[in-house]
């Protein structure tokens, strides 16, 4: 399992069940992971990222993201 | 209390819109305006758009113009006319399939606009407007760009 999917993988528990490890949260609350691992959780998406990239300054590295439910995007 | 007007295309409203580089440069995109275009994501940009990406977001899945899974990051914006920035989520993707107007980047869609107080359209003297305005009220004439 690369990096991404190691992230994908607490990214996806955190959007079904809002936790992961025991670990709970709040919808709009902003999570970053890096390398598997959740190092960050924020109110805003900013906090998160600068969190993330003071880190890793790689943007190909780690991922930010929103807890709530998964939206279908509509462009019509 | 600011509203902000770009001058509409014959066949589209667009608007100007700063991004910022991780390296801290501006990229200056005009973005189709599309309302229609709803859900988390806020704006649709071009596969050339990877130097804006601040943070990788996992994909989604769109249905209508755009089909099936789609990369997204988190991208900053700004329009300094109205001290607005923003950190938000973004498509990244071949836009070609949306059949953009020649000139324009990318798409804007209602969580973006819903970002300001007011949004729309108007007839002014010299033809059709895209507003944006941080104001509630219409206390006053857009600034033309």
């Amino acid at each position: 399992m690369n990096e991404q999917e190691r992230n994908l993988r607490i990214a996806e528990s955190i959007y079904a069940k809002f936790a992961w490890n025991g670990q709970i949260f709040r919808e709009g609350d902003y999570v970053a992971l890096l390398e598997g691992k959740i190092i960050a959780v924020a109110d805003n998406p900013d906090d998160a990222i600068s969190a993330l990239r003071a880190i890793d300054p790689d943007p190909t590295r780690g991922m930010v993201i929103e807890v709530g439910h998964p939206v279908v995007d509509v462009i019509r | 209390m600011t509203t902000v007007a770009f001058r509409s295309l014959d066949n589209a409203e667009v608007i100007d819109v700063e991004f910022v580089t991780l390296q801290g440069k501006l990229r200056l995109l005009k973005l189709f305006v599309d309302s229609g275009f709803t859900g988390r994501s806020s704006v649709i940009l071009g596969n050339a758009s990877v130097e804006l990406i601040r943070a990788q977001i996992p994909a989604t899945q769109t249905t209508g113009a755009l089909q099936g899974a789609q990369n997204r990051a988190w991208v900053t914006c700004r329009i300094p006319q109205l001290g607005f920035q923003c950190t938000l989520i973004a498509i990244i993707t071949d836009v070609s399939p949306l059949q953009l107007p020649s000139g324009v980047q990318g798409m804007a869609g209602l969580s973006f606009l819903r970002q300001f107080a007011r949004w729309g359209a108007k007839r002014a003297e010299n033809g059709w407007q895209f507003f944006l305005s941080d104001d509630n009220e219409n206390s006053g004439e857009p600034e033309d760009l």
